[in-house]
């Protein structure tokens, strides 16, 4: 375990190595935080609600949004299929580490930081807006709510995990992944509560595992969902996480029989 | 024996990539899988503490042979043991106690400071602190990079890198290295260093190491035992000075004249091979040079100085390669 507590540490004297590119990280966050918030803002300023939403509603989702991409997407996974390209992956061969937990490890590094940043960037925005929010005050569910997003931030990098592996067929691995992120973004629920949907596609996305990133976490601080809801929720998220991690297990030991370490 | 190779075969499987845009969209339908034998059934021993040279033209075989000693590649038949392990299993009870440098490969964080890496190998091999504090001493001082520890890998140069990947691969005091072109692209002062270092690493820890080079000095220099190998097949394992002896049955004789003289007027006594009216270089049987020598001090030629040498072992590596299997040698 010190090992990996060492490899975080590391990953943060990193990504603090680089300020102008964690700045750049950030300040696209925050550009979507501002365009997100004015454009629920005017769509709710009429009649103080939209859908079944109430204006402090949807500033609390964009505001929760904020901090859970902060905390659950992270970039690090885009690594592996560069290291597979080009021959870096041998490295996590020869040393007596899991390159699983190595790669988890560093993407937890990367969302703690951002994290911090995040809540710092919120603070900043709310104090100047003075924009009113809604405040979750059961610490019941305050509490799952966090279990859920730390479950969110485990399945959005096995996720991705998988979808990089694919480097092991295809050079071209990074194109595919580039496409699943958006698609992951958008039907996450990172942009607007997914319930503002068509029924139809709300049932849609709730058979997949991106609505479980953003969306759930979200919709459980909202207080939107009774007990057996949220328990049904968080055993999806149990159960995707468990899937993806056998695949991801069957997808790497089929992955290193094609490896040929090219490259090196 | 601490290596231990049987029969072990590597193909790769590639696609074939005709040139042309139309070619290219033809390549989304319909690929052409290809099969490339890299290597081909190779078997070899190595012994504890033994330093052996692993030499062969680009693409013969060596790095793939070094990429499943080290468990990076899955071999297509054939069996390895290194350390009493199969290297491609992974375990970590033998990922501990061999290390894999690559000159072409950076194995340090590129944007920190070795000693980051430096520490992070620590843990991940579980070294001890005192024993970390110890052999980290040890390496710096004797690889001289005590006022580079703290600088960003990416500023250093080539030769400080290299020093700096040794320093991190030995932290853990590996039984077996794998070096795989460890002074590729280095100056000649530079080249030296790794080469008295891994000198003196080989000789003081009794370290088995599988050294691959493309600079015929760090064979001669490091290497009693070599194994050649070309298109995937080993054509000799054995002494470097006996493959000398088999491959190159003569010697040079290097003769300095006072005056200059003819051509024909030594051409009689072996194969000249370089002339020039006051120095030669003659080629003759490794079993008559003494004689030749003798008798061309005998004679009237007025030599001033003559020399009896071995073939440079960069030629007689050389012709292997260009002569190929045909002329293959079993030690």
């Amino acid at each position: 375990m010190k090992k990996y507590l060492t490899v975080f540490k590391i990953s943060w004297a990193r990504e603090l190595e680089y300020r102008l590119a964690f700045f750049l990280g950030r300040s696209r966050n925050i550009i979507f935080l501002l365009l997100l918030y004015y454009v629920w803002l005017s769509l709710s300023r009429m009649t103080g609600r939209f859908a079944m939403y109430s204006a402090d509603e949807l500033a609390a989702y964009v505001f929760g949004a904020h901090l859970l991409r902060s905390v659950v997407f992270g970039s690090q996974t885009r690594e592996i299929a560069w290291d597979i390209n080009n021959g870096n992956f041998s490295n996590y061969l020869t040393h007596p580490v899991s390159h699983f937990w190595y790669m988890f490890w560093l993407q937890a590094a990367q969302r703690a930081l951002y994290f911090l940043s995040a809540i710092f960037e919120l603070v900043i925005f709310v104090f100047i807006t003075k924009a009113h929010f809604f405040r979750q005050t059961q610490w019941q569910l305050l509490l799952v709510s966090i279990l859920a997003t730390v479950l969110a931030s485990f399945l959005y990098f096995i996720l991705t995990y998988v979808v990089s592996l694919s480097a092991f067929w295809s050079r071209e691995a990074m194109g595919p992944r580039f496409l699943f992120e958006w698609i992951l973004e958008f039907s996450s629920g990172s942009f607007f509560p997914l319930d503002i949907l068509s029924k139809n596609l709300l049932a849609v996305f709730q058979f997949l595992p991106f609505a479980y990133l953003i969306y759930f976490p979200l919709k459980i601080y909202l207080g939107g969902w009774n007990a057996g809801q949220i328990a049904g929720g968080i055993g999806i998220q149990a159960v995707f996480i468990f899937v993806f991690a056998a695949l991801a297990r069957v997808v790497l030991k089929r992955g290193l029989m094609r490896y040929s370490g090219e490259g090196i | 024996m601490i290596i231990q190779v049987k029969n072990l075969s590597k193909t790769y499987e590639y696609y074939k990539k005709a040139p042309g845009i139309w070619a290219s969209v033809a390549g989304l339908f319909h690929r052409e899988k290809l099969y490339k034998k890299a290597v081909k059934e190779i078997s070899f021993e190595i012994g504890e503490g033994e330093l052996v040279g692993f030499l062969g033209p680009n693409g013969a075989g060596k790095t793939t042979t070094l990429k499943m000693l080290s468990g990076i590649l899955y071999p297509t038949s054939g069996e390895a043991k290194v350390l009493g392990h199969t290297p491609w299993k992974r375990e970590a009870a033998y990922q501990k106690q061999f290390a894999l440098v690559m000159g072409q490969k950076n194995q340090l964080w590129w944007d920190l400071p070795a000693m980051e890496s430096f520490i992070l190998n620590k843990e991940i091999y579980e070294v001890p602190d005192a024993e970390f504090e110890k052999n980290l001493n040890e390496l710096v001082e004797l690889l001289d990079i005590k006022d580079i520890l703290d600088v960003q890998v990416r500023k250093l140069s080539l030769g400080q890198r290299m020093k700096c990947e040794l320093v991190a691969a030995l932290l853990h005091k590996p039984k077996v290295l794998f070096l795989d072109e460890p002074t590729i692209g280095l100056d000649v002062v530079a080249q030296k260093n790794i080469r008295d270092f891994v000198k003196h690493y080989n000789r003081e820890n009794k370290t088995t190491i599988l050294l691959t080079s493309h600079y015929m000095e760090d064979v001669k220099d490091l290497c009693k035992r070599v194994i050649i190998i070309e298109d995937g097949e080993i054509m000799y394992d054995g002494d470097l000075v006996k493959l000398i002896e088999k491959y190159a049955p003569y010697k040079v004789l290097k003769i300095t004249f006072e005056r200059d003289v003819e051509k024909s007027d030594i051409d009689r006594f072996g194969e000249v091979m370089e002339f020039e009216p006051g120095n030669v270089i003659l080629r003759v049987d490794r079993e008559k040079a003494k004689n030749v020598a003798r008798e061309i001090l005998s004679s009237d030629l007025p030599v001033d100085d003559i020399l009896i040498d071995e073939v440079d072992i960069s030629d007689v590596v050389r012709k292997i390669f260009s002569n190929g299997k045909d002329n293959s040698l079993k030690a």
